[in-house]
Parts: C-alpha cells; sequence; structure tokens
C-alpha cells in the first residue's frame, strides 16, 4: 500500500514549471555524489535546519520483478526488512529510531521498493549500521515464524486498503485488465492471496539474494550531517559489502496496442455506481510525460477543471471527477474516474467523459488553461522540495529514474517547453475510445476476487 | 507500506540476537563489534522557531515565523468558535456548510473564477471546520503572495452566499451524507461520539452533520452562521515562509485588517456534555465486512490540563508509532490487524480518547480483549524504564519535525493560538516531557483511561463476531444501522 503514497511522492515531485518565472533563480537541490566500489550510489545532502537526519535507501526492485504465481514478493521485503536481521533482534530496530525521535517506514511500487529512515540527526552511525546489517545479513534470521507473521499482515494491509474499502478493488481490476497476463504491470504490488500463502522461506530467500545487492540500489542521506561524516560513515558500513551479479529480472517487451475497448463491470457494497476510464500512457521521464500530467490537469484535478466544471458543476451528474497521470517506468497510466449523482446512469458519465477527451484530442486547450496547469505544476514542485525527506526521495528518482541526478533544472525545462498541441497530440495518440479499459463498478455484492 | 503503530518492551520479548558464524559474510568488514549499535554523537540543542507577534488594525492577531529557504509561504486563519461546536441543536452541519460556502463566490468572482485564480496563481486555499474553530490554509509562490493574500480576504470577508451556489453545494453534501453507509470508519468514529457525548451535543454529533437534518439547513441560517461566528477580533493569522513582516501586516491591514463587521457575536463557552455511562458496546451489523472497524474510548482531557505531558507520554506507549504496546501486540505478535493507535482529540474542553484498529473479522473479539488488557496493564504496573525512556525521547526529539515546513509550523503556533497557550510554548515543550515519571503514567492511565469507562464501537459483520463480543462481560448492546442512527431493538 504503498502504491498511495509513492503516486503522492511522485505527484508532488515530478511537477513543475511557469510561464512567467524565467527571470527568477530556480532553486537548487545542492548534494554530492560519490560511488562504492560494490556499485551502490550514494548522495548527500547537508541541510542544516533543524537536528534531524533522513535517510532513504531505493532498490530497484518491484512487482513487476516478480515472476507469475510468485506476485507480492517485492512488498513482502517491505515488510520482512522490519523483523531483524543478523546482528539486529527483531524489534530494535524500531526501539532505536523511535527513541531517536524516528520512525522507519517503506513502500513499493511496481518498479521500486525505497526504504526511509528518520532519526535525530546524532544517531547518523545507527541508522547506516541498520541499513548495513539489513542488506548483508537480513537472511541470516529469517525464517517460516517471520514468514508466516508478516504474510498475515500482509493479508490484513490488503483487507484495510482493498478489500474493505468501499470500491477499494478497482486499481486491482484495471491492472488486470489494461496489461497483458505475462507483462509486469498486470498484478498489483500488494499480490495475490493465494501466491502470498503459497510463499516459501526458500522461494523468498532466493528473491533478497537476487535484488538486494549494493550495485541495485541508490543511498541518500540528507539533514543536519557533515559530507566528510557520511562519507566516512558509508564507506564503513557498506564498502565491505561484496558486489553480486546484476540481478537476473524478467524482461518486457511493450505489450501489444490495445485496439478494442475493454469494458469490465463489477459490483461492491456502495450505494453509486462509479466509473473508471483508464489508458496505457508514457513512461515516466519520457518526452511525453509532462504533457500528459498537463492534460490530466487540465481535464479533471480540481474545480477549475472541464470535467469538473461539467459533470459536477454544470450539469450536476457526478458527486466528484478526478483525471490522473502516473508515470511508471516501462509505461504510464492515464485514468478518469467519476462517481455518479444517486439516480444517474453511470453510462451517461462515461459519455460525456469521452466527448470531453475527444475535445481536447481535436483542439488544443486554451492558452490559459496550460498556464493554469502550469503553475499548479510550479507550486506543487517547490512545495515538495520543502520537507527534507521528500527531496531525498526525489534525487534517488532523478538517479534511478532520469538516470541523471542534475535532472533538476531539465525537470523544470521539459514541462515549460509544453506548448497547447502538445497536450492535443498526447490525448489523440493516448486516450482513444478503442484503448482504454472502462470499469463500471455499481451497488451490489462485493467482489473481492483479483 | 508497513506502517502502523505499537510497542511492547517488556523484559525478555527480544529475540537474541543470532551470533555471526565463522564464516560470516561480515568477516569482510573490519568492524569487530557488529553486534553493538553505534554510541549517537553529541546531540544538537533544538530551539523551536520564534514568531513575530503583531496585530492588525481591527484587532486580528497576526504571528509571522520568516523563512526564506524556498520562494514560497504558508499561511493559517484561525476561527475559533466558528467550528462545528456552535452549530445550534438540530442543524448539525451548518458551521461546516457556512465555511464550505466561502469559496463558493466572493468579492465579485464566481465560484469556478475563484478556483480559477488559485490555479493561475499558484496558490491553494482550503476551508476546513473542526470543533471548536474553522480553520483557512493558504499555501503560495512568494512572487504571488500578495494576490493570493487578496483572494483570501475576499473568500473570508465578502462571500457572496449565492442561492444557486447555495442549493447545488447542498445537494453535494446531502448526496456524500447519503453515501456515509459507504465508509464505515466515519460511522465507526460517530457512533462512539454520540455515546459519549449525546448524539445531538456540541462535541456529540459529526462536523458534516446528519442526513435529516442537514437537509432543512437554509441559506438565512447559513448568512446568520457567518455573520454571528466570522469574528475577526477573535482570529489569529500565522503566516511562515518567505515574507517581510513589515509588508507583510502593511499589505494585510488594507483588507483584513479593515474588515470590522457588525452584528459578531462573544464566542459563547462550549459546553461539553460528557453522558453517564450507558450501554458500553455499540454495534453496526456489516454483513460479510472482512474486517471489524473497532473504536475503543472515553471522554479524555482537555488541551489545558495540567497533566497533558503525562498524558502524551502514555498515549505514545500505548498507541502511537511501531513500537506502541497495542502496535506489537496485535500486529507483531497477533498478526490479526494492519496498524492499531491511540488518538486523544485536543481541544478546549476534554474531547475523545480513541484506541482504533480495524481486526480481521474472526479475531475481533480476541482483539477487542487484548486491548482491554493492554489499558489494564498500563494503569496496573510501571513501565519499565527503557520503554518510558523511548516513549520520552520520541516525543522530544521528534520536536523539530513539527517545523519542517512552513505548512506544518503555521499548524503548530495556530494550535497555540486556538488555546490560547504562549508563542514560548515549545521553548519548554521538551522540559514538560522530561519531568514525567513512570508513577505520572501509571496514575494518569488509571484516572483517565480506565477500561471499566470505556465504550466500544464495532462496525463488522455481527453473524461472525458477536457472540466473542458478548462473552467480553460488557452487557447489553445498543445497535445501529448503517448510517450509525440507533435502530429499535
Amino acid at each position: 500500500m504503498t502504491r498511495l503514497t509513492l503516486v503522492l511522492a511522485i505527484a508532488l515531485l515530478g511537477q513543475v514549471a511557469t510561464a512567467h518565472a524565467e527571470a527568477r533563480a530556480e532553486p537548487k537541490i545542492v548534494y554530492e555524489k560519490f560511488e562504492l566500489t560494490n556499485g551502490l550510489h550514494v548522495y548527500v545532502i547537508e541541510d542544516h535546519k533543524s537536528p534531524t537526519v533522513y535517510e532513504v535507501l531505493w532498490f530497484k526492485v518491484g512487482s513487476k520483478d516478480e515472476v507469475a504465481n510468485r506476485t507480492g514478493f517485492a512488498h513482502l521485503f517491505e515488510h520482512l526488512m522490519f523483523k531483524g536481521s543478523a546482528h539486529l533482534p527483531d524489534g530494535l530496530m524500531d526501539k532505536l529510531l523511535e527513541g531517536a525521535g524516528g520512525w522507519s517506514n517503506a513502500f513499493t511500487s511496481s518498479d521500486m521498493t525505497v526504504y526511509q529512515n528518520v532519526a535525530a540527526a546524532n544517531f547518523l552511525e545507527t541508522v547506516l549500521w541498520i541499513d548495513a546489517d539489513r542488506l548483508a545479513g537480513l537472511l541470516d534470521t529469517f525464517d517460516k515464524a517471520k514468514l508466516d507473521n508478516q504474510r498475515d499482515v500482509v493479508l490484513n494491509e490488503r483487507r484495510q486498503s482493498y478489500e474493505n474499502r468501499p470500491y477499494g478493488m478497482a486499481e486491482l481490476v484495471i491492472q488486470d485488465h489494461l496489461w497483458p497476463k505475462d507483462h509486469g504491470y498486470h498484478w498489483s504490488t500488494i499480490g495475490y492471496p493465494a501466491d502470498l500463502k503459497a510463499a516459501t522461506v526458500p522461494d523468498v530467500a532466493a528473491f533478497f539474494k537476487n535484488y538486494y545487492v549494493p550495485n541495485n540500489a541508490t543511498l541518500v542521506i540528507a539533514g543536519d550531517i557533515k559530507l566528510a561524516d557520511a562519507k566516512r560513515l558509508t564507506e564503513k558500513y557498506f564498502a565491505w559489502i561484496p558486489r553480486a551479479a546484476e540481478p537476473a529480472r524478467p524482461q518486457y517487451k511493450l505489450p501489444a496496442p490495445i485496439t478494442k475497448e475493454i469494458v469490465v463491470k463489477t459490483t461492491d457494497d456502495v450505494q453509486v455506481p462509479r466509473v473508471y476510464l483508464a489508458w496505457r500512457a508514457p513512461a515516466s521521464f519520457s518526452a511525453e510525460e509532462p504533457a500528459s500530467e498537463l492534460a490530466a490537469a487540465i481535464l479533471g484535478d480540481g474545480k477549475s477543471s472541464r470535467l469538473y466544471k461539467r459533470l459536477v458543476y454544470e450539469e450536476k451528474i457526478a458527486q466528484d471527477v478526478q483525471a490522473s497521470f502516473g508515470g511508471e517506468q516501462l509505461a504510464g497510466t492515464f485514468q478518469i474516474v467519476a462517481t455518479a449523482k444517486p439516480g444517474v446512469d453511470p453510462q451517461r458519465l462515461i459519455k460525456e467523459i469521452t466527448e470531453e477527451v475527444a475535445k481536447l484530442s481535436s483542439t488544443p486547450p486554451e492558452a490559459v488553461e496550460l498556464e493554469r496547469a502550469l503553475n499548479s505544476h510550479e507550486a506543487s514542485f517547490l512545495n515538495g522540495l520543502e520537507p527534507t525527506l521528500q527531496r531525498a526521495i526525489l534525487l534517488a528518482s532523478y538517479d534511478v529514474m532520469a538516470k541523471d541526478p542534475a535532472y533538476f533544472s531539465k525537470d523544470l525545462a521539459r514541462f515549460r517547453a509544453v506548448t497547447t498541441a502538445a497536450v492535443r497530440d498526447v490525448a489523440a495518440s493516448y486516450l482513444k475510445p478503442t484503448s482504454r479499459v472502462v470499469l463500471t463498478i455499481s451497488p451490489g455484492k462485493k467482489v473481492v476476487e483479483k | 507500506m508497513r506502517r502502523a503503530i505499537l510497542g511492547s518492551f517488556l523484559a525478555g520479548s527480544l529475540v537474541a540476537a543470532t551470533p555471526a558464524t565463522a564464516d560470516s559474510v561480515f568477516d569482510k568488514s573490519a568492524i569487530t563489534d557488529w553486534a553493538k549499535p553505534p554510541a549517537p554523537t553529541k546531540e544538537a540543542t533544538f530551539k523551536p522557531p520564534v514568531g513575530k507577534r503583531l496585530q492588525l488594525n481591527n484587532g486580528m492577531a497576526l504571528v509571522v515565523v520568516e523563512n526564506h529557504k524556498l520562494p514560497i509561504a504558508s499561511m493559517m486563519l484561525v476561527a475559533p468558535g466558528a467550528g462545528a461546536a456552535a452549530d445550534p441543536a438540530g442543524k448539525g452541519g451548518l458551521a461546516a456548510f457556512t465555511a464550505d460556502l466561502l469559496d463558493e463566490g466572493a468579492g465579485g468572482i464566481s465560484a469556478l473564477g475563484l478556483a480559477e485564480e488559485q490555479d493561475r496563481l499558484g496558490a491553494s486555499i482550503g476551508i476546513a471546520t473542526d470543533v471548536d474553530a474553522a480553520i483557512v490554509s493558504v499555501s503560495t509562490l512568494s512572487k504571488t503572495l500578495d494576490p493570493a493574500i487578496d483572494l483570501v480576504t475576499k473568500i473570508v470577508t465578502t462571500p457572496a452566499f449565492d442561492r444557486k451556489e447555495f442549493e447545488r453545494v447542498r445537494g453535494d453534501r446531502v448526496t456524500s451524507l447519503d453515501l456515509r453507509r459507504d465508509r464505515p470508519r466515519e460511522v465507526a468514529s460517530l457512533v462512539l461520539d454520540a455515546a459519549l457525548f449525546g448524539a445531538t451535543t456540541a462535541y456529540g454529533h459529526p462536523i458534516s452533520g446528519i442526513r435529516d437534518e442537514f437537509k432543512t439547513l437554509t441559506l438565512d441560517e447559513v448568512q446568520a452562521f457567518y455573520k454571528a461566528h466570522w469574528n475577526p477580533a477573535v482570529m489569529t493569522l500565522v503566516v511562515v515562509g518567505d515574507v517581510d513582516p513589515g509588508a507583510l501586516k502593511h499589505k494585510l491591514d488594507a483588507g483584513l485588517g479593515a474588515w470590522k463587521p457588525a452584528g459578531t457575536k462573544p464566542i459563547a463557552k462550549v459546553v461539553a456534555t460528557p453522558q453517564k455511562l450507558g450501554k458500553r458496546l455499540q454495534l453496526v451489523d456489516r454483513p460479510a465486512a472482512a474486517q471489524s472497524d473497532v473504536r475503543v474510548g472515553l471522554v479524555g482531557l482537555d488541551r489545558k490540563d495540567r497533566r497533558y505531558f503525562a498524558f502524551e507520554v502514555l498515549r505514545t506507549t500505548l498507541g502511537d508509532g511501531f513500537t506502541s504496546r497495542l502496535t506489537q501486540k496485535l500486529r507483531e505478535e497477533m498478526g490479526i490487524t494492519y496498524g492499531a493507535n491511540a488518538t486523544m482529540d485536543w481541544r478546549l474542553q476534554p474531547g475523545t480518547f480513541v484506541v482504533a484498529t480495524a481486526i480481521q473479522t474472526p479475531d475481533t473479539g480476541r482483539g477487542v480483549a487484548e486491548i482491554v488488557k493492554i489499558l489494564d496493564d498500563l494503569a496496573t504496573t510501571d513501565v519499565p524504564a527503557a520503554e518510558l525512556e523511548k516513549s520520552k525521547q520520541n516525543i522530544i526529539r521528534a520536536l523539530p519535525a513539527m517545523f519542517d515546513t512552513n505548512a506544518a509550523t503555521a499548524r503548530a503556533f495556530a494550535e497555540l493560538a486556538l488555546h490560547h497557550l504562549p508563542d514560548t510554548y515549545y521553548a519548554s515543550y521538551a522540559a514538560g516531557i522530561r519531568r514525567v515519571s513512570a508513577k505520572d503514567v501509571k496514575s494518569i492511565a488509571n484516572a483517565a483511561i480506565p477500561s471499566s469507562k470505556m465504550v466500544f464501537t464495532i462496525v463488522g459483520d455481527m453473524s461472525k463476531v458477536r457472540a466473542d463480543l458478548d462473552k467480553l462481560g460488557l452487557g447489553d448492546a445498543a445497535m445501529h444501522d448503517l448510517y450509525g442512527m440507533p435502530v429499535a431493538k
């Protein structure tokens, strides 16, 4: 569950720009980079605004790196990494970090697993010791009891975040139809319960050995610390860990395009229907990503958007509507969600959303619409730089996803370069009625398979 | 994400570290004492930011905290007395509805025009209603600070209260209340508050109201509520970020500070009405629910209670953080939930203390019984020294995080203003926590959160959980429908 957080982080971070900001010096992310001989990428951001240290350890492994019948492993690790390792008895890391005024958490997506530790800055060495021990020694104490316990917790996470939530299964159903069975985006990060239940200790251990290696990770240390200390301690705790073979991972070809609309209908224990229109979309950091984000904003992000105006404000046929774009490593997803007002036929929502998408696909938006979308992006981007932890995650994402830690200034520029015609063009290329999945969830019995 | 809450520091709960074997990979490191956690270096002393206190011409207090690291600013306007506690009896939701309508047209700009202008400026204005106050939050770029101030001034001082917008927003809210049955967590909290304070009272009714009452609200009532309760003389505006205090005050005095509405009423002291302990089991049947939403609570303390610090140490030990007792027991040991926590809604009068969790259906009774045991243990046995220290340091060392962003800093100072605490309050916060002893924690657990006074609200599949709940010895149950409304037996 973790996908949610990730989307939030990327939404806050991946945005930029304004038409009238050229004159101002842009804020910079100031960092130092070094690479250990074992391949670990390390970044240090000194920021002395408060006596806290933030550590981000990003592993290039997500649910797309799992194989059929073994889904949910990447996310399962996100849990097992908190259950102790060679020199860390189960529970000690949380005691140390919470006793240091901090906390520890992680999120998993299709592409990545990202660990975060926070503590008072004078606990820098403790934080690095914890993560080195987890990386080098997790399997030393891993056993069936830990696996069984955290599998139960994950199954409860699935209940709380998907099964026992109104419309909660939608995300899983959409993924299932948007991507073919043999593609890594077909299954959700949380995994299929049957696969989780079938997971064995050797299976899970093999997954760890393959992916949890220093040459598959990026470390960012940020906060009230000195570069020299961070460097010395990183060397001490991480440099000795041997480089391993590059992880073997499933390789995916771009699947054949969807050429005929996929219509899915299901039910849930809810009062009114909700419709979801979803398309495959550009990948993160691809050339068409900025225009895709801005197209989503113009169509359906907030009260100034086209869909809100029409469906919610003027015609009052929807209780809410939201368009969003989320880029991932291999491809993205563009989605429009609308909840019907009581008594409104969901087909009418689908029809009118289709009309608005068609309009944007044939005619460029007004300049003022693009300006609003860009300025909102600039504000989100700047606000996203403020929390030190978020800045650290952004830097890691530049390193891993954009393969360019200095991407910051380019990130601004690529949004500013978007024209109204470019917004129309991404809508025309990607948001075709024939290439979409349309899911309608109607009142009825809750369905929790998938 | 693995985050939830918890913590059992009982001696012996630690698994012994596995000694590294002779061919351990760790032999490759130059470190010989791996098993020993590194000692922390010298701790820095943290000084919370200091606010500059000013006053606008109409009496509105202004608190400014400068932070020029990024070209952005956050504002928070606290309107005490404009919260849901001021809803007249039978008019639940009026305060929130009024606040909601402020940005649906104001100062000659239409509802959609206001939204468009915010986007154009890269600003965002949000209006939220709490129990004791309404809060207007603004985030803006510093280069558009002045037009953002103009916009928020229009919204707060000259709302149009247009009939067409009133009808539309009322329709949206009635629909949302119609759909409440789909939100079991909200229903669980609503049922608990009604049982603790009385369903129609200041603290006992939901901020968003009850459907049937809400339908009867009129535009006249909204206008009258605004006129009586949005009073600049009692408001505080907190501004944090890339601003100049002098220029800011000058700018504000031309708008917000010149606002002197007639007809405002003095803030009425909130009368909270804790109910006598009645039926302790408050149940909602939700057939086929995969989990039971559990709320175990009572009327706690008010924000200015002198036992505040002891209570926070207790609450942290019980249910704040991964190492808290609730998370360790229910999640890490029993594996029956994704998380559990304990919260105290700090208000002007004593508010709701609640243990909240969602337990997999078959283990609901067992989980609730464990919550009782955990509460009883805290009330009868001293928290061990190491665990107490962990809880205290967790709070003290997390203080800087309260000021990590402009918005967080604004919130921290807004809370002081609402509760009439001094601007220098956070400077002595750590000392307040440090003074708390194990005896204080046990004593406050015993006095303030005894399990014998708790009300247990459970939304779940009664055909599967009821028999176990009845075995807990809590007596007869009060049943509620899926909206949280009482049903006749």
